[in-house]
């Protein structure tokens, strides 16, 4: 579908996207305790960066929930933290990427990578799992996670390296990484 | 890229945290500068990032849109929201010396430009320069090494992360040169020497304070780094 809003500008298939991805999104936001009103807002710029740069997404290089994931997260850096947001826009060392679109084999071969994760994850132990779910819902430092939680800081960060190796081992996760 | 198994932790808890937007605005900094120069923390980048993906299909309960949200949003479909970015992004902009090598995602995302501006010796053979950005948890600097400088055995009392730019360098645990990203964590003692041909250029976020070991602690009062 979002490659339908990128290659043709397809307002059908975009508000197909926005069904399912909107609500979704502003459930992402207020998991910090941002306001609804506010995450209604953000979840509409997020929608509509989506719009704008569809003709950018790669479903060879992610799927379409991690790149909405990424364009969300960045408009909570930009407008929620203040900060100035450091994305990733490589220029240099960059392989070269080619420019055809994806054949129906790559896409489906994707998508079970995709799932493999969702499945990986499932199965990762609960001490594991509830950091990785702090890091990305909770904006709040790795620091910071250890104070609220009373787990040392070193004990936090080799969680959170134990729960990567066991995604990166996971068989349909492999050729992610 | 080489890193040491002890502090594997600290670095992929960093690149986790990244791909999660938790990290303050120094660390952010030095990790895509990083991201730009090492294809390998690329990769685990798109993990974290899936792992994103999953968390809001899969773990996100749908909180309806308000039911003007979708009509508001189709009325500005065709708007031209490019000029409004720029706007956006005219943040501070950040000098740094000409000599440095900096990645240009970490130029153009931040308006950081080369100029001619000096560096500030801090100890013989060993230059700094701040880079002045807005954030109170964490320092970032550029260090420029002299060729076969050798720094004193220090420690930190917070986490020191080096990226080199230029150069190359090598302390306890390994050898490092562009692209290379090396964490320090808290009271890990190591010197540093650089490269014997062409020295250091590197980028430095440190939280905490730097504190000389050994008899050079002596020196400790006078050092401001």
């Amino acid at each position: 579908m979002l490659l339908a809003v990128g290659q043709n500008r397809d307002k059908d298939s975009f508000i197909r996207v926005f069904e399912y991805f909107a609500p979704r999104v502003k459930s992402f936001l207020m998991k910090n305790g941002t306001r609804e009103e506010t995450a209604d807002e953000l979840a509409q710029e997020t929608m509509l960066a989506v719009w704008d740069k569809a003709s950018s997404f790669d479903p060879r290089q992610a799927s379409a929930s991690t790149w909405i994931f990424t364009i969300a997260r960045n408009k909570k850096i930009d407008t929620l933290r203040k900060t100035t947001r450091y994305s990733f826009e490589s220029t240099d060392d960059n392989p070269d990427l080619e420019t055809t679109a994806p054949s129906p084999r790559q896409t489906i071969e994707r998508a079970e990578e995709i799932s493999g994760i969702a499945e990986a994850i499932k199965a990762l132990p609960e001490d594991q799992a509830q950091l990785l779910r702090k890091s990305f819902f909770e904006d709040k430092s790795h620091g910071e996670i250890a104070e609220e939680t009373g787990i040392p800081l070193g004990t936090v960060k080799s969680r959170i390296r134990l729960a990567l190796e066991r995604l990166r081992k996971d068989k349909k996760v492999k050729s992610l990484w | 890229m080489v890193i040491r198994e002890a502090s594997r932790d600290n670095y992929e808890s960093l690149i986790l945290a990244y791909a999660a937007g938790i990290l303050d605005q120094a660390h952010s900094m030095i990790i895509a500068a990083h991201l730009a120069l090492s294809p390998e923390a690329r990769k685990l980048v798109q993990t974290c990032e899936a792992i994103g993906g999953t968390l809001l299909e899969e773990h996100c309960e749908p909180v309806p849109m308000r039911k003007t949200s979708l009509g508001d949003v189709l009325g500005q479909l065709e708007e031209c929201r490019a000029h409004k970015e720029s706007q956006k992004q005219k943040a501070k902009s950040v000098a740094f010396p000409e000599d440095v090598n900096m990645p240009e995602c970490v130029m153009h995302t931040f308006s950081c430009s080369p100029c001619k501006t000096h560096w500030k010796t801090v100890y013989p053979g060993l230059k700094i320069f701040d880079l002045q950005l807005s954030c109170k948890s964490s320092g970032a600097k550029l260090m420029k090494a002299e060729p076969a400088f050798h720094s004193p055995q220090h420690a930190h009392s917070g986490t020191e992360i080096t990226l080199v730019l230029d150069g190359a360098f090598r302390d306890e645990s390994g050898f490092y040169k562009r692209g290379d990203l090396v964490v320090a964590g808290e009271d890990y003692k190591h010197s540093m020497a650089a490269c014997k041909d062409q020295g250091c250029i590197a980028m430095v976020v440190t939280t905490g304070s730097m504190r000389l070991t050994g008899l050079a602690s002596l020196l400790n009062p006078f050092l401001r780094f």
